[in-house]
């Protein structure tokens, strides 16, 4: 490769990330503004001229620290979500990658169907569904449809990872007295693990990120998690207070980002190997 | 040999095992809700015949509180309530018609409904028995609509809410000269194949430009690669709030750079079409990183030595991406914008959180929710609903039949 080329590439790969990352960075420097520095059409401060954490403060201590105890709900139903579904997407996804059996087809269609069905328009069938088994309100019931939003998606994932993994190793465990449960749990989840731990991470995602189904099933300003909260505090189609509402989002993006820088050798390379087939 | 059957029978019946866990959620909280939709668009269930015309008395059951009649429990601030009648009394009789037990209350209370909503009486008289002070009255009621809320069961039977055939799919697809709906439905149908046309395209164009840029495998890559995927990782509606605060017309990032420069600010969230720029711009954004971690994986599976046969051939750079790389990533590329496309068409979180709840634009998903939260026109939402599905179900299917692809999703 000539030296022009590798310049060239790094022009535009810096480019390009610059405009990823942009609108985050610029959230960041508004969080850490001053009021009168947030709501002026005079200056661009990309590095805020009096950066202070003020607008972090009267997030946290608002309401009594209603802030935090959103961000634990968050945490809570997020964790469960992404356990939960995982040990559902990964049995799964062994079936349909190791067996042939009645339904079949069927069966993984159907996982491709919820897809085209537009969430939103589920919301009341599933709001009764849930008010009738009594989860409504609860988070259980939230953990288990957050689930089934995440399942597609991770027993699709699973089952492309699972197919990489070879057959005869399987036929090794019956050899040695394995059962098909010892199988999957011993000799198929250790060798997935990064495919099982990106999974769990979108699970997590979908939980942590979810709007919809929050705002409608929780009632309670105890029981809100994050996103509503911030949405019912900090602003609505006609007001939003920018500077709490930056340092809100900041709040809740940090521990994704955190998992996500760290864990994203692991991240990619689950997601290469199994998400996509060649 | 029985033993081999048997065998067989139970391993049969253990991998129906590993997938009922997974199985029994979906269909109770995705099937169910999803067959009650499409049932729910064959009937009127909306507001208006949602009925909720009550007396304010509930039958209340396993009570042994009356030696006659039937118990009621009288609803705080009901028609009942307000003319006097006190809780835990004795339903004795409904216009003067004695119902032998309580399934016949309920079905004379029904009857007096429909009378009275077909304005056949102006009014019910009810006469109850007061075991507290041992006395019977009778009252004349009017009823009354309860406000809709969504904690209103639509299987509760004190609705004349029913099927209605195929009119909510007449209303909405066949234009008619005193109706806006069908109109209304092929211009957000026109907006939302426009919505994802644009997207899916950019989102491939860019994601597979990425692709190759981080495929070269420059020092610094895993860099980019971090910074690049950084999208996919914040949570939607930081993003959707990021790109609202950036577009915002006063304070506004691109309109206070706008106004430096000496141009007339943008109403990015106001006008239209600049407000389907701005949604479009933002889930381009969003949407790049899944293209294009997706196509670089596929373009690290492309064996070494095809490029350089291709090199020997004489091919220049260009045409090695176009009769190598492009071809050899057929089987990558048409999923993921199988998947992208139905996601980008139902794409409900970007158009309604830059908007900020707005409705400057709207597509099918969102048009379909403002249906039944504005209008409380649940049959209509459900309608819209039905035909997303049938629309991304028949394209799917085209889809995939078209390009042989059938076999291979499985």
């Amino acid at each position: 490769m000539g030296r022009l080329t590798v310049i060239s590439t790094h022009f535009w790969l810096a480019l390009a990330s610059f405009v990823a990352v942009f609108p985050i960075i610029w959230v960041l420097s508004t969080s850490l503004k001053q009021k009168e520095d947030v709501y002026q059409t005079v200056r661009i401060e990309m590095i805020p001229a009096h950066p202070n954490f003020s607008n972090y403060r009267e997030v946290l201590t608002m309401n009594n620290g209603i802030f935090l105890r959103w961000f634990r709900n968050s945490a809570v139903v997020a964790g469960a979500t992404a356990i939960l579904g995982v040990l559902l997407a990964a049995s799964a996804a062994y079936a349909f990658s190791r067996f042939s059996f009645f339904g079949k087809k069927p069966l993984i269609f159907f996982f491709l169907l919820t897809q085209m069905f537009p969430g939103v328009v589920l919301l009341v069938p599933l709001y009764f569904i849930l008010q009738r088994m009594g989860l409504l309100g609860s988070f259980p019931g939230l953990i288990v449809a957050y689930c089934t939003v995440s399942l597609p998606f991770g027993v699709w994932m699973l089952k492309g990872y699972f197919d990489t993994i070879p057959k005869s190793l399987d036929e090794a465990g019956i050899v040695d007295g394995l059962s098909i449960f010892g199988v999957f749990w011993r000799i198929v989840v250790p060798l997935s693990l990064p495919g099982i731990s990106v999974t769990a991470f979108f699970a997590f995602l979908t939980a942590w990120n979810e709007y919809m189904f929050a705002l409608a099933f929780m009632t309670g300003e105890e029981n809100y998690l994050l996103p509503v909260g911030m949405a019912a505090a900090f602003g609505d189609q006609y007001q939003t207070f920018w500077h709490l509402m930056a340092a809100g989002s900041i709040i809740t993006t940090i521990p994704v980002l955190l998992v996500f820088v760290l864990a994203q050798r692991y991240l990619i390379s689950g997601l290469t190997q199994g998400g996509v087939k060649q | 040999m029985a033993t081999g059957m048997l065998r067989k029978l139970f391993r049969g019946t253990v991998i129906y095992l590993f997938i009922l866990p997974a199985l029994v959620p979906m269909l109770a909280l995705v099937g169910l809700p999803l067959l009650q939709t499409i049932f729910f668009s064959f009937t009127n269930l909306k507001e208006k015949n949602f009925d909720l015309w009550t007396l304010g008395v509930e039958l209340v059951s396993g009570s042994t509180q009356c030696s006659e009649g039937t118990p009621v429990r009288v609803v705080p601030g009901g028609p009942a309530a307000k003319r006097g009648v006190p809780d835990g009394v004795c339903i004795l009789a409904l216009n003067n018609e004695t119902p032998r037990n309580a399934r016949a209350l309920e079905r004379f209370i029904e009857k007096a409904r429909r009378d009275f909503i077909n304005k056949k009486v102006e009014a019910v008289s009810l006469s109850y028995f007061d075991p507290r002070s041992g006395t019977t009255t009778t009252v004349n009621l009017q009823f009354e609509r309860a406000p809709f809320d969504w904690t209103i069961n639509p299987n509760r039977d004190n609705s004349t809410w029913g099927l209605v055939g195929l009119a909510n799919y007449k209303r909405v697809l066949i234009p008619s000269r005193d109706s806006e709906d069908a109109r209304t439905f092929y211009k957000v149908l026109g907006v939302t194949i426009l919505w994802t046309i644009l997207n899916v395209t950019f989102h491939y164009i860019f994601g597979f430009i990425l692709a190759l840029l981080l495929n070269r495998n420059i020092p610094g890559t895993r860099f980019y690669r971090v910074l690049l995927m950084l999208p996919w990782a914040v949570p939607v509606y930081v993003s959707a709030f990021s790109w609202r605060w950036l577009f915002n017309s006063q304070y506004g990032f691109f309109n206070v750079i706008l106004q430096k420069i000496g141009h007339s600010p943008i109403p990015w969230l106001s006008d239209s079409v600049w407000t389907f720029i701005a949604v479009t711009i933002t889930n381009v954004w969003l949407g790049i990183p899944f293209m294009m971690i997706s196509l670089l994986a596929g373009m690290q599976a492309i064996p070494k030595d095809l490029y350089e046969a291709a090199e020997i051939d004489g091919c220049s750079r260009l045409q090695k991406i176009w009769y190598v790389t492009f071809p050899m990533l057929r089987p990558v590329s048409l999923t993921i914008i199988l998947l992208g496309a139905i996601w980008t068409f139902n794409m409900f979180n970007v158009i309604w959180l830059v908007q900020g709840g707005g409705t400057t634009v709207e597509i099918l998903a969102t048009y379909a929710f403002r249906l039944f939260r504005d209008y409380h026109d649940y049959a209509g939402a459900a309608t819209y609903g039905t035909l997303i599905f049938v629309l991304l179900l028949v394209f799917s299917l085209l889809y995939l039949k078209l390009l042989h692809r059938d076999e291979e999703l499985y």
